[in-house]
């Protein structure tokens, strides 16, 4: 045992470059990401400022069994789930076409991305102010536009059923361009060599996007689709809470919305976080789910 | 001035005489022989902070602050200040961390947290003993309505910043050249208020010989006095945000038959385009903007729709003349309008602070200097009226580090400014405050129609905002909220919930897009889903 010591004191002394320049972000990731799970104790006390986490009553399971108890509790995790995979299958795939059609063109190239990810820095609350603008039932251009095309009322803004529709087609304009940045850049990597042979070889454009730029920037979607996996009980409550009005609610009410009107506004910190811990833990077995998945199908994962 | 002195003497006097025994006893009033530090802290308005701007220091600096210290020997000093929008969730962070100040405003619902958490100083014993024969009167005024918000288990807890109630009425404002002009009159039953909606929406009242006005004005979340439903479905007796008794117990006034009837009402009116069939989408801002522009007949609300958004509207139309009328009954009995409590803001004392009774000491000393009927009044600490708002400071009451209201001041502003004109009772000019309602009064009669607010508000007829008010109180057409206290643990649980489904429930049904009958399965829904709970609990509360 005395030689091992020595042995990592050895390989410490000659390392330690290597350990200082690891230390700010080991710190960081200390100070961020682990000291604050001694306030997910919260969710099982009855909290009492005057006397801090650590002396308030142990309650157990109480806000647990609380948010179960509510009714509207599988209504928000229905509307949570449904936006999200809704949000994953139709703007997952968009942003992968859009960058595998802009690797084909030739000119105007940097113009068109710039385009498209320029909505990515309008501010959720300008964003939502422009689809209520727009969308507006007397005056709103977009309304007018889906009127004459046969739409039964001027009343989008309201109908339940068009709420999902708005949150992604809305979502996919904003981060479209974004999002394809991280395709594109993987396509850049591509041997121009492999295009060429496959040209020799007679391959036309769809076979080469098939068989040469896919299978390229696979492992990258692979990844990109695990994390959204991951996230998908995470709906951000902001543009949600901003869509929100009386007659939506029934879709539109999700978990992050729901916690921030109890949770926050009614100052129920324990309740609130019992409901951010089952978010988060439902998260975490989705991700290890997909991972797992995606390892067996793709040989490609996280961890 | 010359009123005043007699005053002073005989108080001068009254003291002398009772000094000997008063030595004994405690003077709510006495000076501190040495200084009391209290800190407190404070939501900044708008009009606050373009004070701050002109003068930083003004928060400490200001002749409430400069009394405190020369009379009391009291220093208060600010440990912090927020945007008046941001107040209450800073007040939530303070309170969550423990961290706060010797005094400090909160609402309801916080006050409930902190009495829960221990937090909050026992105020009875000071109060009792410290509580100025003054203050005890507007106690009185307030009928004790705002004191018994702020007892939890027969203790007082707090002390109430007292607004008074009967502010909460709701009324109709109505176009009265229209109704004129369509030769109607004045509505006094549920049957002749739908006629004349009818008659606004089609009769084109506005002569421009388009199809372009709507009896009734509404916002989308429209549960509400101003601009909302309740004028209506209060007049049906249906109170959809109060608690009503029956056969002994309480009962939520939002599972009753007349909500029902009144929803029924209103699916009517939106189905015939008499309702705003755009109000789904609406904001107060953008229904404003259509009372403003002449498209609206008649909307709900109360007293302070006199300045807001009724001037702009006479501003736009010289001819547009908006009253206040009563809300109207469809049975014959008389219509009566919901009261809640006299406070929505109230004063915590920090259990931890050492000297609770200078509070009150400031709790009086307010009470001493604003209310126009004290007799300490002086009007320099309310605000210099001929102060130019761009440049100079004024709005001194907002400069106090405590506050509270004469309940009945703006009736009572309302009753002089009524015996001056109709009974030509000159006596009314001596109180400050109804005098300058006089001028304001006199000014619009004589043509300045910037003065129509004025007017609008208190002006010496029952179709005054605050005119109507004392036509409801003269004729007994108040009714209380059978609960006032703060939200019980479960109403914080599942209101979010039961708004959520109330809010649904009434929008479909209004705009057709459910059946009247989809009501009774909202009241199995609401009992179902914590509405039962609610009730026990309120219940418990009241006994």
């Amino acid at each position: 045992m005395p030689g091992t010591r020595a042995f990592l004191r050895r390989w410490a002394r000659h390392n330690w470059q290597l350990y200082a320049l690891a230390l700010p972000s080991l710190a960081c990731v200390l100070l961020f990401s682990y000291a604050p799970m001694y306030g997910v104790l919260l969710a099982f006390k009855n909290f009492n400022p005057r006397v801090g986490i650590m002396g308030s009553q142990w309650v157990g399971m109480k806000y647990f069994r609380q948010f179960f108890s509510t009714s509207i509790v599988w209504t928000t995790i229905k509307n949570t789930v449904i936006l999200s995979l809704y949000s994953l299958v139709a703007s997952f795939p968009v942003p992968i076409i859009f960058a595998l059609l802009l690797n084909q063109v030739k000119r105007g190239k940097r113009f068109i991305q710039t385009i498209t990810y320029a909505p990515n820095f309008i501010s959720t609350v300008v964003l939502v102010s422009m689809i209520v603008l727009f969308l507006a039932p007397s005056s709103g251009f977009l309304t007018k536009a889906l009127l004459s095309m046969g739409m039964r009322d001027a009343l989008v803004l309201v109908r339940p059923e068009y709420f999902r529709t708005l949150y992604i087609v809305s979502g996919i304009w904003q981060s479209m361009g974004f999002s394809a940045i991280l395709y594109i850049a993987a396509l850049t990597g591509v041997n121009p060599e492999l295009h060429e042979s496959a040209m020799i070889d007679g391959a036309d454009i769809v076979r080469r996007i098939w068989h040469i730029d896919i299978p390229a920037i696979l492992p990258t979607i692979v990844i990109m689709l695990i994390l959204a996996i991951g996230g998908i009980l995470s709906v951000g409550y902001e543009k949600v809470y901003l869509m929100q009005n009386g007659m939506n609610l029934s879709v539109s009410e999700v978990i992050s919305t729901y916690v921030f009107k109890t949770g926050i506004q009614n100052a129920q910190y324990s309740f609130a976080t019992a409901v951010g811990i089952f978010n988060s833990v439902v998260n975490l077995l989705l991700l290890v789910a997909a991972n797992s998945a995606a390892r067996r199908a793709a040989q490609t994962s996280l961890f | 001035m010359k009123k005043l002195l007699p005053i002073v003497l005989a108080a001068a006097l009254a003291l002398g005489a009772f000094m000997p025994m008063l030595a004994e006893a405690t003077d709510p009033m006495a000076k501190y022989a040495e200084t009391v530090k209290l800190t407190t802290a404070k939501s900044i308005g708008d009009s606050l902070q373009s004070f701050i701007d002109k003068k930083p220091d003004v928060l400490t600096d200001n002749i409430w602050f400069n009394d405190y210290r020369n009379l009391f020997n009291i220093d208060v000093a600010y440990s912090w200040t927020a945007p008046s929008a941001q107040y209450r969730e800073k007040m939530n962070t303070q309170i969550a961390a423990n961290d706060l100040p010797d005094f400090f405003q909160v609402d309801a619902s916080q006050l409930k947290m902190l009495v829960e958490y221990g937090a909050a100083a026992d105020l009875t014993d000071v109060f009792a003993k410290y509580a100025s024969p003054f203050t005890n009167e507007m106690m009185e005024a307030d009928m004790r309505v705002g004191l018994g918000q702020s007892t939890f288990g027969g203790k007082l807890m707090a002390l109430p910043s007292v607004g008074g109630n009967r502010d909460g009425s709701v009324f109709w404002w109505i176009r009265y050249d229209w109704l004129e002009k369509l030769e109607l009159k004045e509505p006094e039953t549920f049957g002749e208020m739908l006629e004349t909606l009818y008659a606004f929406t089609n009769n084109d009242p506005d002569g421009n010989g388009k199809d372009d006005t709507v009896g009734l004005g509404m916002v989308k979340e429209f549960i509400t006095d101003t601009f909302g439903i309740n004028a209506l479905s209060e007049g049906l007796g249906a109170y959809i945000t109060g608690w009503v008794g029956k056969d002994g117990a309480v009962e939520a006034g939002t599972i009753q038959p007349e909500v029902k009837k009144a929803l029924e009402t209103l699916a009517k009116l939106y189905a015939d385009g008499v309702l705003d069939r755009e109000f789904i989408v609406k904001d107060s801002s953008k229904v404003a903007e259509e009372v403003v522009s002449g498209k609206i007949g008649m909307f709900s609300g109360g007293h302070a729709q006199a300045f807001w958004p009724l001037q702009d509207a006479k501003n736009a139309n010289l001819d547009s003349n908006w009253r206040a009328i009563s809300i109207v009954s469809d049975n014959g009995e008389k219509p009566k309008t919901m009261l809640d409590g006299s406070a929505s803001n109230f004063y915590a004392v920090n259990v931890d602070c050492e000297d609770p009774e200078a509070v009150v000491k400031l709790y009086n000393y307010y009470y001493a200097k604003d209310p126009a009927l004290s007799p300490d009044f002086d009007f320099h600490y309310h605000g210099r009226l001929d102060a130019d708002p761009e440049s100079e400071i004024t709005e001194y009451y907002n400069w106090a580090a405590i506050a509270s209201w004469y309940p009945m001041q703006n009736l009572f502003i309302h009753r002089g400014v009524d015996s001056y004109f109709n009974d030509g009772d000159e006596s009314a000019l001596e109180n400050y405050w109804i005098m300058d309602n006089i001028n304001g009064n006199q000014k619009y009669m004589d043509g300045d129609t910037s003065y129509w607010s004025t007017f609008g508000w208190s002006g010496p007829s029952d179709y005054s905002g605050e005119g109507r008010i004392d036509y409801y109180d003269k004729n007994g057409m108040f009714i209380q909220n059978a609960y006032i206290g703060a939200a019980t643990d479960s109403m914080t649980l599942y209101n979010v919930t039961l708004e959520q489904l109330r809010l649904e429930t009434f929008t479909k049904i209004i705009t057709g897009e459910s059946s009247i009958d989809e009501f009774d399965n909202y009241i199995a829904q609401w009992k179902k889903l914590g509405g039962d709970t609610i009730t026990q609990e309120v219940n418990d509360a009241l006994k």
